[in-house]
């Protein structure tokens, strides 16, 4: 069974990449001629699919990107080959356009497109293993550094950052200062009992609920009491934005940093404690001094296992700020430099719109492989890294208490 | 007017006594912080359900509308505890018991980071890959479902009978890694299976009728709250004592019958504490369900159809509610009742989890 789970699991991921990689794997360029109701049509376009019925290829996109898909029965096919000149031209807003030779294309309404605009110019039948290895990975650099009208992550990717950030300063001196309560002072009273139950069922809480929790409170609540407050016309904090998506993962994953900080601090011998207050230490001092610094790994592994459950929640976010486009990145040079009220956009949201929610839904859907990719990466690697470092600390905790 | 100290404290007295007056205000301030902090996470533990409770309201017309999306929750997280519970019982039996330390020690933290796996992805493989998959290839799936067990019981046998005993001993303890052709072979079979049956009336009746449907979802909520099952399971299983099963086994037990008869009774709190939270989890998972069940609001319990549950239903529609309204009240109270079925499982665990942790100690 357990070989089982591991084989789904493993599938899984396999999938995951061979579908990001047609995110990026360049596409022939074929010349059609096929029967339509409209007579003999004639085409240069490249081919997205193919299988024994039909083809599903994309022509020029003169007017936006998505707009030429087209399908075609084999059936009606006339002819089809794949000339060695033909070239595909990607422009910096996304779009594609194919043409023979050299020249610039011209559009059916006679403007040409501009030199500059041109992101990349490929030869799309005459390329060796190489050049497609190269292009691949310098389209998936574009990818994760891209602007978000291109088809780039990178907005996402700067709004999950900012955002597990500013949770995570939000978070983390309330958990340690709550896990300091519960396992240093609280004793085992009936209030302590009463809070570590709270603490508990707080893990269990869906996380769409800390999601309307947030929107009722935050959004509604406090954002739409500020604006009232400031007569503003337009709702400016009444909105989703990023503080609030902040403040709501920062309840969110506030259990996850008690319970690990609380973990880090069981581990810390009590001839440590026992000593420093042998020597004179007020207690502040000795939790201070030299409790929180031999937990400090347990700290550590706090912080990762908050961000990493933060960057992977989508459902709170869709409630408190997180939006399919936002215009501004919440970080930027201007005064005050981080802004709270922004919407902004993550990653995980991103993997949603443009699976269910794209316009081009061939390209879409590849690059939501590639943003899940990526995005499981991050999580994962974070929570690996989170796990190397508590079992470093179990080893140290085994080698103080000898 | 100033009246003269006739004994002037030396300078070192009085840098003492700053410092400890000093310490003796850190020491305050932290009782200060720790205070707060507790008193901020009574405030919220008990602020959530108000505030819920405080905006929901109740519609005459709330038993049509929010009826079927708990019917809709229910139904998923049930398909997927279907799921769940033999993977990841079977993995946790497996590897609290007969694995080898070795693979243990690799197996949990790889759990563990399963659990990690945001839930969007897994959404998103469900929706785009396994649900157009799913469409076609049903029948396959249930062969082999029905094939599997059937298959592992032959495996066992002919490997217990009919494997030579040098054989046996060098793979002991690796016996697993033996199953994966076995395996791999019935995936085959049942693909070509599937697809020969496609052409008979059982196909007719067996076809979803969307392609995102109770079936999609239950597989991939499974699979999402498959490690939470196991984790719980394992550790409840880990934590009987090893005498148990070797004193069961000296009386001349199998190994089998030691487990069935022996351990997961003892364990068995441990195991149905696991289940309960598992369903928490998939009742309150959202991403996998609001991807890949088409989110129609139907009441029924046939896993061909589509579902629309509470998690979902609070995605969509909540960002769009205008506060105050009745449907933002009515949304409030869907939120509710899934925060209290929660709780309520949540509870119930913790108190099972309560009594397996006093019969091992007893032990």
């Amino acid at each position: 069974m357990a070989g089982l789970c591991l084989l789904a699991l493993a599938a899984v991921l396999a999938v995951l990449v061979q579908q990001a990689v047609r995110a990026f794997a360049p596409v022939p360029v074929a010349e059609l001629r096929w029967r339509s109701d409209a007579g003999e049509q004639q085409m240069l376009a490249a081919v997205v699919f193919e299988d024994a019925h039909e083809l599903v290829v994309r022509g020029s996109e003169w007017q936006r990107r998505g707009a030429e898909y087209r399908r075609i029965a084999r059936a009606d096919l006339l002819q089809l080959d794949w000339p060695a000149d033909a070239r595909s031209l990607r422009l910096h807003d996304g779009r594609e356009i194919h043409r023979r030779g050299l020249a610039l294309p011209q559009a059916p309404d006679g403007s040409r497109p501009a030199a500059a605009d041109v992101a990349e110019d490929v030869a799309s039948n005459r390329l060796s293993r190489g050049e497609t290895a190269g292009l691949m990975l310098r389209r998936a650099w574009d990818f994760v550094a891209g602007t978000a009208q291109g088809g780039g992550v990178f907005p996402a990717l700067v709004g999950t950052v900012v955002l597990v950030l500013l949770m995570s300063v939000l978070v983390m001196p309330l958990g340690v200062l709550l896990a300091l309560w519960l396992h240093e002072y609280a004793g085992s009273g009936r209030s302590a009992r009463v809070l570590r139950a709270a603490m508990a069922n707080l893990a269990g809480v869906p996380a769409v609920i800390y999601g309307l929790f947030g929107l009722v409170l935050f959004v509604n609540g406090v954002g739409g009491g500020v604006d009232a407050l400031m007569h503003s016309a337009t709702p400016r904090w009444g909105g989703g934005g990023l503080l609030w998506s902040a403040l709501t993962l920062a309840l969110l994953t506030l259990p996850v940093v008690v319970i690990a900080t609380e973990e880090g601090l069981a581990r810390v011998p009590a001839a440590l404690r026992h000593g420093a207050l042998a020597l004179g230490a007020t207690r502040a001092e000795m939790l201070w001094r030299v409790v929180l610094p031999v937990a400090r790994p347990a700290l550590l592994t706090a912080f990762i296992l908050a961000v990493a459950r933060a960057a992977g929640e989508v459902a709170p976010l869709m409630l408190v700020g997180a939006v399919r486009y936002a215009p501004a990145l919440p970080l930027d040079g201007e005064f005050p430099y981080l802004h709270l009220s922004r919407q902004f956009m993550h990653l995980g949201q991103s993997v949603y719109d443009l699976a269910l929610a794209g316009g081009d839904a061939p390209r879409d859907m590849a690059q939501a492989h590639a943003a899940a990719l990526l995005l499981l990466v991050v999580v994962v690697g974070l929570n690996a890294a989170a796990i190397v470092v508590r079992n470093r600390l179990r080893e140290r905790a085994r080698e103080l208490a000898v | 007017m100033p009246v003269p100290d006739p004994h002037p404290a030396s300078p070192l007295a009085l840098r003492f006594a700053r410092r400890a007056a000093l310490r003796a205000r850190r020491e305050c301030w932290l009782q200060l912080g720790l205070r707060l902090a507790a008193g901020f996470l009574a405030v919220l533990a008990l602020a959530m359900p108000l505030f819920l409770l405080g905006s929901a309201r109740l519609t005459p017309d709330w038993a049509p509308r929010v009826l079927p999306l708990l019917a809709g929750s229910l139904k998923a997280a049930l398909y997927a505890i279907v799921v769940a519970v033999p993977l990841g019982l079977g993995a946790a039996i497996w590897c609290a018991r007969f694995a080898p330390p070795a693979w243990r020690a690799l197996l949990k933290p790889l759990f563990e980071l399963f659990e990690a796996v945001p839930a969007v992805v897994l959404g998103l493989i469900a929706a785009l890959l396994l649900a157009p998959w799913l469409l076609q290839h049903v029948l396959s799936l249930l062969v082999f479902v029905a094939l599997l067990v059937p298959l592992m019981i032959a495996a066992g046998f002919v490997w217990q009978r009919l494997a030579p005993a040098v054989w046996q001993q060098r793979c002991a303890g690796y016996e697993v890694a033996l199953l994966l052709a076995p395996l791999l072979a019935l995936a085959a079979l049942s693909l070509a299976a599937g697809d020969a049956l496609a052409a008979t009336a059982w196909a007719a009746l067996l076809q979803p009728l969307t392609p995102w449907n109770g079936l999609v979802v239950g597989l991939m909520l499974g699979l999402a709250v498959m490690p939470t099952v196991f984790s719980l399971a394992e550790d409840a299983l880990f934590a009987v004592p090893a005498e148990l099963a070797l004193g069961a086994q000296a009386l001349g037990a199998t190994r089998w019958q030691a487990l069935w008869r022996l351990l997961l009774p003892v364990a068995a709190p441990g195991v149905v504490a696991a289940l309960l939270l598992g369903f928490s989890r998939a009742l309150g998972e959202t991403m996998i369900v609001l991807m890949a069940s088409g989110n129609t609001p139907l009441t029924n319990v046939s896993p061909l159809t589509g579902l629309r549950s509470i998690a979902a239903n609070l995605a969509l529609e909540a960002p769009q509610a205008a506060p105050g309204s009745a449907g933002y009240g009515l949304l409030l109270l869907s939120a509710l009742l899934l925060f209290g079925i929660c709780l309520l499982l949540n509870l119930l665990a913790e108190q099972v989890r309560g009594r397996l942790r006093r019969r091992v100690a007893g032990l």
